[in-house]
């Protein structure tokens, strides 16, 4: 959610377009992060297969965010490009213990 | 945008859009996802180009847009229904994603510069449309099972 506030709130500052997509970018993680009361493991494949898209969709967002941001393309403290990155090291421990994992389960 | 290429891209992203309705109303997956995934590869190489073109942020953005998006509807071979409340309510989030930012983007494209021929903001609205009548569906009727 805090993303979504800097950037409207560039956006209002310099009208700048790109400001308005990566606050699009925002909502759209947060759509597809919201949690949801299921309980699943390696018993339901097909919700495996669904949450393991999901995972690695939101991984790829948050290293090309933190990335863009550390290479200073885009206009935001460091300090976020390291949180963003942060996200996708505890996002790749996930998917290292959990998803190759034969029993694994969700609480 | 030379005319050559936007017209193949046209044609390109009008086939995806047919091949979606196609899932949709056959109730097959694989052809639904498959449709999706494809297009919205389209708007990362259309970007990719643009970017190349004038070094914008702009672009890099957008293309960070769709390459979740493309992961998200990778087709995988999952066969489930509403019997299956995890896997229903996990596809259900993954349709609102794509149902908002397929508006939004088609909005975007409508209603502001962003240097994308117009007819692909409808192509846009289009998928949204069918994204909508899809989690529509899924809400009225009691079992759905799709192929």
């Amino acid at each position: 959610m805090s993303p979504i506030i800097g950037e409207v709130l560039a956006y209002a500052e310099s009208n700048d377009l790109a400001h308005l997509i990566i606050t699009m970018f925002f909502i759209i993680q947060v759509i597809i992060t919201l949690p949801i009361r299921t309980e699943y493991g390696s018993e339901n494949p097909a919700a495996m297969a669904l949450s393991e898209k999901i995972g690695l969709g939101i991984l790829v967002a948050n290293l090309s965010q933190g990335g863009l941001i550390l290479a200073d393309v885009i206009d935001a403290p460091l300090l976020f490009g390291c949180l963003h990155l942060s996200i996708v090291i505890v996002l790749l421990y996930v998917y290292i213990v959990f998803y190759k994992k034969e029993n694994a389960q969700w609480h | 945008m030379y005319p050559a290429f936007e017209i193949l891209a046209t044609i390109i992203a009008f086939t995806f859009v047919i091949i979606i309705t196609y899932g949709v109303f056959t109730r097959q997956r694989d052809w639904f996802a498959l449709g999706l995934c494809c297009f919205n590869i389209i708007p990362v190489a259309g970007e990719l180009y643009n970017y190349s073109l004038d070094n914008k942020l702009l672009h890099v953005a957008i293309i960070m847009v769709f390459i979740p998006q493309i992961i998200t509807t990778l087709p995988v071979k999952a066969n489930y229904g509403s019997d299956n409340a995890s896997a229903f309510a996990l596809g259900r989030k993954i349709g609102l994603s794509v149902l908002v930012t397929n508006l939004l983007h088609g909005c975007l494209i409508l209603g502001t510069a962003l240097n994308v021929p117009r007819q692909f903001g409808y192509f846009h609205i289009v998928v949204a449309l069918i994204m909508f009548y899809t989690i529509v569906k899924s809400n009225n009727k009691e079992s759905i099972h799709w192929k």
